[in-house]
């Protein structure tokens, strides 16, 4: 956890607030939840990014719990702005997004992207073999450093079946890297 | 003991994968996540960060400063409280236009420039203009035996309570009656020489000499109300004030009738617009905009909404 001992006086803070507090909460939460909606393949990443933030500040007052209950807390809210979101693109046609979604923008240095786009693409590559629900409860506990349990509570599922789900889905990325998920036309682009 | 590759995860191990941590037979699988993390968990773009950061400042409780950064749907609120604000800002200019104009507002427009802690020109107080008209009042009598208490005395007591002056019409209507009881007093002897010859002929110099008892009259009842408007409120002096420079104007109209002239009509043309009460402006103050004053904004400024 980034906060630690410190968070519930960042979180006295913000509730007061406090510019710098709310500074360290975005700087803490929104890389995470901002990776989490781009795998997830959110169509605006970045837009459904800033309604979980908006809505984390509007709800705060009525937020009571610890810094793991507050980032899952976060990612609940997010992931019901990605279902809105899947909702609202369902009612008008547009082309279909690939799932997962493009990650964030390369890095700079020529080589560095060369290596970088090589891990991105066996990444989205692996995740595509993926169910979406394994997907769900994956990057639920990778990105958001969730519990078996939040993961449980926020999807609506049982602690059980979040397990089933986490164990079925790292087989499925095994086998995917044991084929080989990266194949030579995906870095033909390179 | 190690476990095979291939061998299924038990929840232990999946726990230390997810965690970043390594697990023995599971280095891959382990980098894949490891890789999964640092393609996807990144940093907002830092225009991205300081429009979010600003968003959230925005939607806080209205008890903290907004940042100048809006989000789109924060910026139809925006449009209309500046909108308010324009309106209520003319409006605000408009009132105290007035004032300096000399118009006295009512209290709830006066009461919200009190609040607000601006200070408007030529407005009553309701308490020390009254109360240095009522003193003059009161010195006016007090120094006028009863005896003297003509038609002049009636109008400077008018004059006093109203806190200026009476129109012209009003204060030349004295000097018709005094020319009227000099004519009145010349009749009156010339009538009663004709009465010491025709016996019985002075009564047209006794009605002509009735401008004199008609001022005395005017002058007596003046006093006598002036001296009721001791404990009397600001708005009883002001309709005394009032009353008493009507009641001079039909003075002057009688007195004018009386001596064959028009007189002043009832409602005279320079008091048509003057503001009821005192604290308005000295005679002659212009009420309208000059001439030449345009009526549409300044140059330069655009019509349209900002």
């Amino acid at each position: 956890m980034a906060f630690g001992p410190t968070f519930p006086s960042v979180l006295a803070a913000a509730r007061a607030g406090g510019d710098s507090a709310w500074a360290a909460i975005h700087d803490e939460l929104a890389p995470a939840l901002l990776g989490y909606l781009r795998a997830r393949g959110a169509a605006e990443p970045e837009d459904v990014l800033a309604e979980t933030l908006l809505q984390v500040v509007r709800d705060l007052p009525r937020f009571d719990g610890g810094e793991g209950e507050f980032r899952a807390w976060a990612f609940r809210i997010a992931r019901n702005r990605l279902l809105d979101e899947r909702r609202r693109r369902a009612r008008r046609p547009v082309d279909p997004h690939a799932d997962p979604g493009e990650p964030g923008p390369p890095a700079p240095d020529a080589a560095e992207e060369a290596l970088g786009r090589i891990d991105a693409e066996r990444v989205r590559s692996v995740l595509a073999q993926l169910s979406a629900d394994q997907r769900d409860v994956l990057l639920l506990r990778l990105f958001g450093d969730l519990t078996v349990e939040q993961v449980a509570e926020l999807s609506g599922r049982s602690a059980g079946a979040v397990k089933q789900l986490q164990r079925r889905g790292l087989a499925a990325a095994r086998r995917a890297l044991e084929r080989g998920a990266v194949t030579l036309s995906s870095l033909g682009a390179l | 003991m190690g476990r095979c590759k291939g061998e299924m995860l038990d929840d232990r191990d999946i726990d230390r994968l997810l965690a970043g941590r390594s697990v023995e037979g599971e280095e891959e699988l382990a980098e894949l996540l490891a890789h999964a993390r640092a393609t996807y968990v990144q940093e907002p773009r830092p225009e991205l960060r300081e429009h979010l950061l600003a968003a959230m400042a925005s939607e806080r409780p209205a008890t903290h400063p907004p940042t100048p950064t809006r989000t789109r749907r924060s910026m139809l609120p925006t449009r209309i409280a500046v909108r308010l604000g324009a309106a209520t800002g003319a409006l605000l200019l408009a009132t105290a236009s007035l004032a300096v104009a000399g118009v006295n507002l009512p209290d709830p427009a006066s009461d919200a420039f009190d609040r607000a802690g601006v200070s408007l020109p030529n407005q009553d107080d309701g308490e020390p203009a009254d109360r240095g008209r009522s003193e003059e009042v009161q010195a006016i009598i007090d120094a006028t035996p009863p005896s003297e208490r003509d038609c002049a005395f009636g109008h400077r007591v008018a004059e006093a309570a109203r806190g200026m002056p009476l129109p012209e019409e009003a204060r030349g209507a004295c000097e018709r009656g005094e020319q009227g009881q000099a004519r009145g007093e010349e009749r009156s002897a010339e009538g009663r020489a004709r009465a010491e010859e025709n016996r019985g002929s002075s009564e047209a110099g006794e009605e002509n000499g009735s401008g004199d008892s008609a001022g005395r009259e005017f002058g007596r009842e003046t006093s006598e109300r002036a001296q009721e408007q001791r404990n009397a409120t600001p708005e009883q002096r002001r309709q005394f004030g009032e009353e008493t420079s009507e009641r001079a104007r039909q003075h002057a109209r009688e007195q004018a009738q009386r001596d064959g002239n028009p007189g002043p009509p009832a409602t005279p043309e320079p008091d048509a617009d003057e503001p009821q009460g005192q604290g308005g402006p000295p005679a002659g103050t212009p009420r309208g905009k000059p001439e030449g004053t345009p009526g549409g904004p300044p140059e330069g400024v655009p019509g349209g909404r900002p």
